[in-house]
């Protein structure tokens, strides 16, 4: 078990939070445990870590507390927070209308673009998957993007409507529940036809 | 400071009385009132906190706007203002300029003037004015007023308090910066005004204890119970997605924890619960309108350029719970 430990002692918001969510950032963690010392803390991690899917424990009392926040086992790995960039929803693999030769030179150099200020997700859809499976030309692009940090998600129903491989080259395989989520939750879609 | 320890403190202050004395510390309201002659009284506050955002400038601005809403929230215009500041040795004193001029721009947006002003060296910088205005003593308006039937209308959005944490936290796009800044730099001028033509009889101005912690206060002095529509209620933007990812000040929690047992939330999750004790800096105004008027006075503060105002609840007669929120 892979667990990291935070003294967030003396902190105020919010640092405890920001912490704990960096430090469940890293894949090979699987919980984090976060040492507070006063309520609100303890109430704003606890808050964070249940609604982003974790699993939650609060040990301690009378003015210190360890929470322990728990990866849970085999499910997709947290949802990045909120408001860390927008959501690119990319429905083609040509950028804009017109010249398909023209449209796959401009996407090639909106992800080059999208590198220096990376988004926090890239979803793939319709043809937009062409670009995230084998043969595409921009997997270094994309490649370069999820060293970012940025998530890329590629719509199942649309990999096995094209008969692409089941597994995209990058990225993952999501479905219209977990798109649409990502969709609500960032206050910036944009989306690329 | 919190409620709860304010409350403790200030009970230890022996009562003074003065027959001019029409408003003092009793009641909890935004400024003091002061009778000067049979039509003039003196409204005296004073307001100063550490920096909300990183902008001196800014900083300037949004303290100014906050300590002059009290003198608006009372039914008063300010006529004049002494700066009050704290600076560290290690910072260019450009930045103390600044903070300076921001407070300054915003003074005389209000029509008043800096009369004066003083400063002590301090670790980290605090600024704010004590604000003097006059109004006539009919014309004041108290957080005693409030009357069952009345309808409640807040002036500015709620959740300066989540999103100037969210913002320490660089969670934040500039879009929501740039409103969040503006909400908190804006004079309640225009909805004093308001208040003022429509002759109402009671106002808070919501700022550190947060929408329900004032309007507790405004129930309590009016002898009245108070209703809320969670749903009515004008938010800023992103402010429910960062309370839900735990981004909540301090104060918003020991706001909550003073006003425990006395007011009844319904069908709110624990993040929502919290905005309405979230602390605000230079919030809107919080003001009770009789029912038959609330339509016009609402298109009123629209077309003054107060936007956001909304009806969010009503008074009703004194009750078991001194607020209720309904979903």
């Amino acid at each position: 078990m892979n667990e990291k430990r935070l003294d967030c002692r003396g902190l105020a918001c919010p640092h405890p939070v920001i912490q704990t969510r960096k430090a469940l950032e890293d894949p090979e963690v699987e919980a984090v445990v976060i040492l507070v010392d006063n309520a609100a803390a303890r109430e704003n991690v606890s808050l964070f870590a249940r609604n982003g899917g974790y699993g939650v424990g609060v040990t301690g009392q009378g003015g210190l507390w360890e929470i322990r926040v728990q990866k849970k086992d085999g499910e997709r790995p947290a949802a990045p927070a909120p408001g860390d960039g927008p959501v690119y929803l990319v429905t083609s693999n040509q950028f804009g209308q017109g010249s398909p030769e023209l449209g796959e030179v401009l996407i090639k150099s909106l992800l080059v673009a999208l590198a220096e200020d990376p988004p926090a997700t890239l979803v793939f859809l319709n043809t937009g998957v062409f670009l995230a499976v084998a043969g595409s030309s921009v997997l270094p692009q994309l490649e370069a993007l999820k060293d970012k940090g940025t998530e890329i998600l590629c719509c199942g129903t649309c990999l096995k409507y094209y008969r692409l491989e089941e597994k995209p080259a990058l990225g993952r395989v999501s479905n219209m529940l977990e798109i649409t989520e990502r969709l609500h939750r960032s206050g910036r879609v944009i989306t690329v036809a | 400071m919190g409620p709860a320890t304010l409350a403790q403190v200030l009970r230890q202050i022996p009562p003074m009385h003065d027959e001019n004395l029409l408003v003092g510390p009793g009641t909890a309201d935004d400024t003091a009132v002061y009778r000067l002659t049979g039509d003039l009284a003196l409204l005296a506050t004073v307001d100063f906190f550490t920096p909300v955002v990183d902008d001196p400038y800014l900083f300037g601005q949004i303290a100014a706007a906050n300590a002059l809403s009290d003198i608006y929230a009372m039914g008063g215009r300010p006529v004049f203002a002494l700066n009050i500041m704290c600076f560290p040795d290690c910072l260019p004193p450009e930045v103390m300029g600044d903070i300076l001029r921001g407070g300054a721009d915003k003074v005389l947006e209000a029509g008043a003037v800096i009369a004066g002003g003083h400063t002590v060296t301090d670790d980290e910088p605090k600024y704010g004015l004590a604000v003097t205005g006059l109004a006539q003593p009919a014309g004041v308006i108290t957080n005693a007023g409030a009357r069952p039937g009345d309808v409640l209308v807040l002036t500015k959005p709620l959740g300066t308090g989540v999103l100037a944490a969210a913002l320490k936290g660089d969670l934040l796009d500039e879009d929501t910066i740039n409103q969040v800044t503006e909400s908190m730099r804006t004079l309640n001028r225009e909805a004093g005004a308001a208040m003022t033509r429509f002759g109402l009889k009671a106002c808070t101005d919501i700022t550190g204890f947060g929408l329900l912690g004032h309007a507790a206060e405004m129930a309590r002095a009016s002898g009245v119970s108070l209703v809320f529509r969670y749903g009515a209620l004008p938010l800023l933007p992103r402010v429910e997605e960062m309370a839900a990812m735990g981004i909540i000040p301090a104060g918003a929690y020991s706001n909550r924890e003073y006003l425990e047992g006395q007011v009844g939330l319904t069908g709110l999750d624990q993040a929502r619960e919290l905005i309405l004790f979230d602390p605000q800096t230079s919030g809107g105004l919080l003001t009770a309108v009789p029912s038959g008027q609330a339509g016009e006075f609402l298109a009123q503060l629209h077309s003054h350029g107060v936007t956001e105002a909304r009806v969010v609840g009503g008074v009703v007669e004194q009750g078991s719970s001194l607020i209720t929120v309904e979903k």
